[in-house]
């Protein structure tokens, strides 16, 4: 009877914890996204900041995180007026198909695209969309799970973008994810 | 071409119910099925009440989607953000009921149709909220299949109602399947037993204990977001 008597607090102290850290986080993110929807409404979206994606990442990233810092500068060096944004948007949590998606998406850039990246033509971000300053990409790119979106930026503006909808279809065949992966970003490539 | 539609519908149904994310709580809905188990008639009813429960929730969704055109978006991150957390408390109450920590007095419906009142008595009622809820829980697989290929269908087609109740029936298939197996596995077994009641009592404890432990996954998961 003691030891019912146990779980039973042991439970309803979890279920009251769970409920009041629910409320907490609630609060605070309303808070904080309030600050930067107002400081985002000062530039369009193209020009989100790279910090706005999360460091937290576990995949092995440094190539593309690394180069990233240096991509504004060439881009100012060689004038590049437009390029392509490869954005993965995901959540924060993360289920084994979805990254398994943004390994094969990463790989199939990095291997297929290595000097679209190097000089700037090309990027990929990573971006949680559940973070506050990142919620307005879910209605700008019409987000409903984890996606796959090109978008060509030309001039500071977005010409236009395409989400790739079959990632979800084609995560089983690696080949056929890596050529799909190769052939939309090269339709938005000659673009630029 | 309509059997095209309803094949989709039933396959995009079954992919999303054996994807790896909502594992946790399709164990949890088959032990609770397959609860009573020494009587199969109200594990079936309980089967059929859950499946109805799942379709129920993706109806609603297909005609607030195809009928009204409300944002797709928003309501996806809308279900994926907020149901996931609750689903957690949630199941934790309901475990705890189950093994008898809780006593929720639970309100009689004054209509007492002899089917329900039949129902009730059996405890397979509780199905019919469970399908609701755990349809309600879309993941990202989930969410991909529903939103991005049932959906677009359903609009193409004008079918609010009928692709979304097959897609139901689908996503409750395997959960039906096994449990359907779990009770004519045991049933064998429970014929060495003269006392059934007995199982029934350690059964209800072991969903009991699975949901909590599936609440509390949900809840480490989603709420405090460490797994």
């Amino acid at each position: 009877m003691n030891v019912k008597g146990f779980i039973k607090s042991l439970l309803l102290i979890l279920i009251v914890f769970s409920c009041a850290f629910l409320v907490y986080k609630e609060f605070s993110l309303k808070s904080e996204s309030n600050v930067t929807n107002a400081a985002e409404t000062q530039g369009d979206k193209s020009s989100v900041p790279v910090e706005t994606q999360s460091d937290k990442e576990n995949l092995p990233s440094t190539e593309v995180t690394g180069k990233q810092g240096e991509v504004p500068s060439s881009v100012s060096d060689k004038a590049i007026t437009s390029k392509v944004i490869a954005y993965y948007f995901h959540g924060t949590v993360r289920c084994t198909t979805c990254r398994t998606i943004e390994r094969y998406s990463q790989e199939a850039i990095e291997q297929y695209f290595t000097n679209e990246l190097q000089n700037g033509t090309l990027e990929f971000r990573r971006v949680n969309v559940e973070e506050p300053g990142n919620r307005h990409f879910i209605q700008d790119y019409h987000l409903f799970t984890r996606s796959l979106v090109l978008s060509l930026v030309s001039d500071g503006k977005e010409k236009k973008w395409k989400n790739l909808p079959d990632v979800w279809k084609l995560v089983r065949d690696k080949k056929k994810f890596y050529q799909y992966v190769k052939d939309e970003v090269e339709k938005f490539l000659e673009e630029t | 071409m309509e059997l095209f539609l309803v094949t989709t519908a039933v396959w995009l149904g079954i992919l999303t119910s054996v994807s790896p994310c909502p594992l946790a709580s399709n164990i949890a809905a088959v032990s609770f099925i397959s609860r009573r188990i020494t009587q199969r008639n109200t594990v079936f009813f309980s089967g059929i009440l859950y499946t109805i429960g799942r379709s129920l929730t993706y109806i609603f969704l297909g005609i607030l989607i195809v009928k009204t055109l409300v944002d797709v978006p928003i309501l996806s991150d809308f279900l994926q953000r907020y149901v996931n957390k609750i689903l957690g408390i949630v199941l934790i109450l309901v475990g705890m009921v189950l093994l008898d920590l809780l006593k929720i007095p639970l309100p009689i419906p004054s209509v007492s149709g002899n089917i329900a009142k039949k129902l009730a008595e059996k405890g397979s009622f509780g199905s019919l909220p469970l399908g609701i809820l755990f349809a309600l829980a879309f993941c990202p697989v989930s969410a991909a299949l529903f939103f991005g290929g049932l959906i677009p269908i359903a609009v193409k087609a004008d079918s609010g109602i009928g692709l979304p109740l097959i897609y139901g029936i689908g996503t409750a298939l395997p959960v039906l399947f096994f449990a359907f197996l779990v009770a004519a596995g045991t049933g064998y077994v429970s014929n060495f037993y003269y006392r059934i009641t007995k199982i029934e009592s350690y059964t209800k404890k072991l969903t009991g204990i699975i949901f909590i432990l599936v609440g509390i996954y949900y809840a480490l998961a989603y709420i405090f977001e460490i797994i």
